[in-house]
């Protein structure tokens, strides 16, 4: 096995519960008879968008390989139709797309990412139902309908839309998770949907999703097949390490310096940072063009990909603020608090239980003595 | 009446055209009611949360709200941090011009299907185009409709639409260098901004200004100058409201003096000093007040099926008149201040594009000039704005605890489509009530009971347009993003 490979099998480890449907059905995940060294049509080894999958991850040369990995997606004459729902959303994600210029304004345009439907970028007076489906579509994500406020009609369509799926990507921490504009509910529904229509479904979070990982799992999805999901159905490929694991204040937190207020030297823990219990790759891959991220310019991390974004369990986005006994003035947070109080227990425990253990086990000398 | 077939495209937030008895409107989804969602929530995270009303605006909005909390809690700002969120600031307004003259208003004018008639050099372009020929005739990158340039305007507007993707991704890079990522910037605290400023950000910064020459120069207003040649009847259609506002920085004498748009009102014919009262009518909106008092935006619930009601718009007035606000009022209110960040040769032009006097200019194209105008004048502002950085000093003040603020704050700013305005009232930093008015509600609002509509339905009124006619939908179209409107921003 050698290096690259192991990145994927370290994924594996993590037992990914299995997708909404049957992803080897629809998608044909990678196969024996199709070894990794084998060229597609389109001229692109498997093991090279390995490589790149694997350097996307990593962020390394961010911006060369997220290029490359669209344009092998765009390449592959297999390549299913994308149909992209954005109906009352907000430009987020697109413009984020847009400032990648991956896919740029042209691309997107001129259809390399065989962009079937998308409210932000169709030509005024186009007629979308004069379009027909020439292959299978994959159901891009960033608003769900609300299933009360449309007609039989449209909700069989969106129905339909669903079955044709060959997989179904929910963008963007609100459709992932529902938030202020989409009610929780609606996202059961339509994952029940999705499972007796048994469309893969898989889930890119964030605020807004970072524009590598939408390409990423495109052709991933493409070249091997259906991804590796969290237990919150999210590709292992770039959720599968918490924020503070590649953090560069990482030693920071070691040595314990904390920033106790913005614009400090320092871990951001004590400014409400999520970076400990939040899975994305921001800290290894960084943000429009990988130059800079949230922490790096001194913003503690929100957890913007986690289910329990925005509440955290009542903590909020920035850990509970109140005057003179927690804030932004360097004060102790209150999960600050939480996670000491947690492990100041553990130490209890752990040394009650060294005494306890001491108390009742055979005296050592005696052990030697026998 | 509203269908299917008038939905509009390119409009964040999703919109479609509909008719009334008394003309054209804007139809919509329910409020996403963010300001009900912010009640009881520390005011660190309406900075965070109020720039997901929109793409676009979401820098603006993230200024409105810091501003209203040290408004508040009466705090000071370090003068690094002022200067950086002005660069901020101004960094997102040219990519909002950009992006939204380049890729939502022009596909007005040049349909996708003319890259299949590109015959230029560049060579992305030429294969892309040939991509094209070979797609199916029913698909949407093959829709074309009559339009009057030349061979060599088509090539050149394409490849300035491609190279622009450019400029974008300098100004995102940039954007993330001071706020983490974009468009959701991580930075803006009160006192200032959470980033270190050093000597190899003020470089990386510098640098990205050089890069951003190469693709921003006046020869950008060329582009709209084609555009207009082309279709000259947008010189005087969509003509919107003749009262115009700018907020600045706010109202008061140090924010005059310092503010990177100068602040006022043009209120029938005469020039007035900025004063932040505004009051929001319901009469028409799908709002009414509440039984008990709710939190969050003081009083008020949905009502769908409201009598009289046709839109989910608010309707903000000042002094009861409806104010228009965006790139073109900013240009004129700063003009007729004579201030120096105005530029007389973008006023002459303006005039002479469409024939009529600055004030009587407000129409698609005197829009459109003024917008791509801005975007030449800000980055010349961005030169000065490094120049004041000191890296030596700090870029936040840590004098005084936020979050014992309380009382009331209102804060302002200029968003890429116009005048912002947050209120809030805090209890120990914990928000009590929230108010927010965007630039697309003031633009985009509908009537109130003495007829008054706001500048977007004027604009849509003032030619005789036939929806059922697809040239005329093409046209509607065309003064919809004109004023870069974002109806996610409107109903927020």
């Amino acid at each position: 096995m050698n290096r690259l490979d192991s990145v994927f099998v370290k994924a594996s480890r993590h037992a990914p519960k299995p997708p909404e449907g049957n992803p080897e059905e629809k998608t044909g995940a990678m196969s024996e008879e199709h070894p990794n060294h084998q060229s597609t049509p389109a001229g692109i080894t498997r093991r090279e968008v390995l490589r790149l999958l694997s350097a996307s991850a990593a962020g390394a040369a961010l911006h060369l390989t997220t290029v490359q990995l669209a344009k092998a997606v765009s390449s592959s004459p297999s390549r299913p139709h994308l149909h992209w729902f954005n109906d009352s959303g907000t430009d987020h994600t697109l413009l984020a797309l847009q400032g990648h210029s991956m896919p740029g304004y042209a691309d997107l345009v001129t259809n390399r990412w065989e962009m079937v439907a998308h409210r932000g970028i169709f030509p005024t007076g186009f007629r979308p139902e004069r379009y027909t489906f020439q292959s299978p579509i994959i159901l891009v994500l960033e608003t769900i309908p609300d299933p009360a406020a449309i007609t039989p009609g449209e909700r069989e369509a969106f129905e339909k839309l669903v079955s044709m799926g060959k997989t179904l990507i929910l963008v963007g921490t609100e459709a992932c998770y529902g938030g202020i504009s989409i009610p929780a509910k609606r996202i059961g529904w339509l994952k029940e949907m999705a499972k007796r229509l048994r469309t893969p479904l898989l889930k890119l979070p964030g605020v807004p999703v970072p524009p590598h990982h939408l390409v990423g799992v495109l052709a991933h999805l493409e070249y091997l097949g259906f991804p590796r999901l969290d237990a919150h159905l999210r590709p292992l490929l770039y959720y599968s390490q918490t924020i503070c694991e590649a953090c560069e204040h990482r030693r920071s937190l070691e040595a314990g310096m904390f920033a106790r207020d913005f614009g400090d030297e320092g871990c951001l823990l004590e400014l409400g940072c999520k970076g400990q219990t939040t899975y994305n790759s921001c800290s290894t891959t960084g943000w429009n063009g990988g130059n800079s991220w949230c922490v790096g310019a001194g913003g503690p991390c929100v957890g913007c990909s986690e289910p329990w974004y925005p509440a955290h369990g009542g903590l909020g986005l920035y850990g509970r603020q109140s005057p003179g006994v927690s804030g932004v003035r360097g004060k102790i947070w209150q999960n600050v608090e939480g996670i000491g109080l947690g492990l100041l227990g553990i130490s209890v425990a752990g040394t009650v239980l060294h005494l306890l253990r001491k108390a009742f086990a055979p005296d050592s000398e005696e052990l030697e003595d026998s | 009446m509203s269908n299917e077939k008038w939905r509009l495209y390119r409009v964040e937030g999703g919109a479609s055209l509909a008719s009334g008895p008394d003309g054209l409107y804007l139809e919509s989804g329910p409020s996403r009611f963010i300001e009900h969602s912010l009640a009881g929530r520390p005011q660190l995270e309406a900075i965070y949360l109020t720039q997901q009303i929109t793409a676009d605006g979401g820098v603006a909005h993230a200024l409105a709200a810091v501003k209203a909390w040290e408004d508040a809690g009466g705090l000071s700002v370090a003068e690094n941090g002022r200067v950086l969120r002005e660069l901020l600031h101004a960094l997102s307004i040219i990519h909002a011009h950009l992006r939204q003259y380049y890729y939502q208003a022009l596909p007005d004018y040049l349909p996708p299907g003319t890259l299949k008639e590109y015959s230029g050099f560049h060579p992305d372009l030429r294969r892309i185009s040939q991509e094209i020929s070979r797609k199916s005739t029913t698909h949407w990158t093959r829709f074309n409709f009559t339009h009057p340039f030349t061979e060599a305007e088509v090539n050149h507007l394409w490849e300035q639409s491609y190279r622009i993707e450019g400029a974008l991704v300098v100004l995102q890079r940039m954007m993330a260098a001071l706020g983490g990522k974009f468009p959701q910037i991580m930075s803006i605290v009160p006192g200032g901004v959470s980033v270190r400023l050093s000597e190899a950000l003020l470089l990386r910064l510098r640098d990205g200004q050089n890069e951003l020459r190469r693709f921003i120069s006046r020869e950008l207003i060329e582009d709209v100058n084609i555009v207009l040649k082309g279709y000259p009847h947008l010189g005087k259609m969509g003509k919107g409201l003749t009262n115009f506002m700018c907020v600045g920085e706010g109202e008061s004498d140090a924010a005059l003096e310092s503010s990177l748009f100068p602040s006022g009102f043009y209120l029938e014919g005469k020039l007035e000093r900025f004063t932040s009262a505004a009051t929001e009518s319901i009469e028409h909106s799908f709002y009414q007040l509440a039984q008990s008092p709710g939190h969050g935006r003081r009083g008020l619930q949905a009502a769908p099926g409201k009598e009289n009601a046709y839109s989910w718009i608010k309707a903000p007035r000042h002094a009861g008149h409806a104010m228009e606000s965006g790139p073109f009022s900013r240009l004129l209110i700063a003009y007729l201040s004579g201030s120096q960040i105005s530029d007389p040769t973008l006023v002459e032009s303006i005039q002479q594009k469409t024939a009529q006097a600055l004030n009587e200019a407000n129409t698609v194209g005197g829009r459109l000039l003024a917008a791509i105008g801005e975007v030449v004048g800000l980055l010349d502002h961005c030169e000065i704005l490094l120049d004041q950085l000191d890296p030596a000093q700090p870029a936040i003040l840590n004098e005084s605890d936020p979050l014992a603020s309380s009382g009331e704050g209102i804060g302002h700013a200029e968003g890429p489509a116009g005048t912002i305005r947050h209120v809030v009232t805090l209890d120990g930093g914990r928000i009590v009530n929230y108010d927010i008015i965007g630039p697309s509600t003031w633009n985009g609002s509908p009537r109130t009971p003495n007829g008054k509509t706001g500048g977007l339905e004027t604009a849509l009124n003032h030619t005789d347009l036939d929806p059922e006619n697809a040239e005329d939908r093409l046209d509607i179209s065309r003064i919809i993003h004109s004023f870069f409107f974002s109806m996610s921003d409107a109903i927020h």
